[in-house]
């Protein structure tokens, strides 16, 4: 996984609580990746790091660190395309779907919007909590 | 009695390149630009191209990759990456070919 992180374009780490004010810089920040099987919808025991990166472009891509969690950036002019493409606010959501009669092909790779506000509370429960 | 015209890849290169003005990567991961960039292959031609690179993911790109200057061409060989003007890759790609 870390070789991964490594070949994103940049590694953002931030270590006090202040990763939403972070947050709220980028234009479009992917907060949550899954993979799903294409009929029964089930989530797969899998976190489609590379998939991501490589539809994205590694060069396309600031990670922000904060503690464990990791939250992919998407920096322009691609931000604006996964916009346009699937009407996309400032947080995203990646799902991947696999199909699993052809050996975990995968079929569909969509973004959906997230509300900010649930961002928000996600993030801030998170700091408070660990800190 | 018809004859099939003979397919001419050095003028197809020329209509292809006269198509995309911009920065090119000839045998690179797609993976580095990912969806901002169109990957072509031409008949005849055994490299692959990426074409119609943004210029701010270009230049992300140069930066990524550690390479100083303003090249044309990005030719991805063996694990190196050598910078080429427009005219060299296109002497490069007819002459493997």
């Amino acid at each position: 996984m870390e070789d991964i992180f490594k070949r994103v374009y940049k590694v953002t780490e931030v270590h006090d609580n202040n990763v939403w004010e972070e947050l709220q810089k980028r234009d479009l920040v992917v907060v949550k990746l899954i993979a799903i099987e294409r009929f029964s919808k089930k989530k797969l025991n899998f976190i489609p790091y590379g998939h991501l990166t490589s539809y994205v472009g590694y060069v396309n891509v600031e990670l922000i660190k904060y503690k464990n969690w990791n939250f992919f950036a998407i920096l322009p002019p691609v931000n604006n395309m996964l916009r346009k493409k699937f009407g996309l606010g400032k947080f995203a959501m990646y799902i991947q779907e696999r199909d699993p009669t052809e050996r975990m092909h995968v079929s569909k790779e969509v973004f959906i919007t997230i509300d900010e506000k649930d961002v928000y509370n996600f993030v801030r429960a998170r700091a408070n909590v660990v800190s | 009695m018809l004859f099939r015209k003979k397919f001419n890849v050095e003028e197809q290169l020329t209509k292809f390149l006269s198509e995309h003005q911009g920065k090119i990567i000839i045998d690179g991961d797609h993976s580095l630009v990912g969806i901002s960039a169109n990957k072509y292959i031409i008949p005849g031609i055994k490299h692959e191209l990426i074409v119609d690179i943004p210029q701010e993911v270009w230049k992300r790109l140069l930066e990524y990759l550690n390479i100083t200057g303003d090249p044309e061409v990005l030719f991805f060989e063996k694990g190196k990456v050598h910078s080429l003007a427009r005219d060299e890759a296109k002497k490069l790609l007819l002459s493997k070919s």
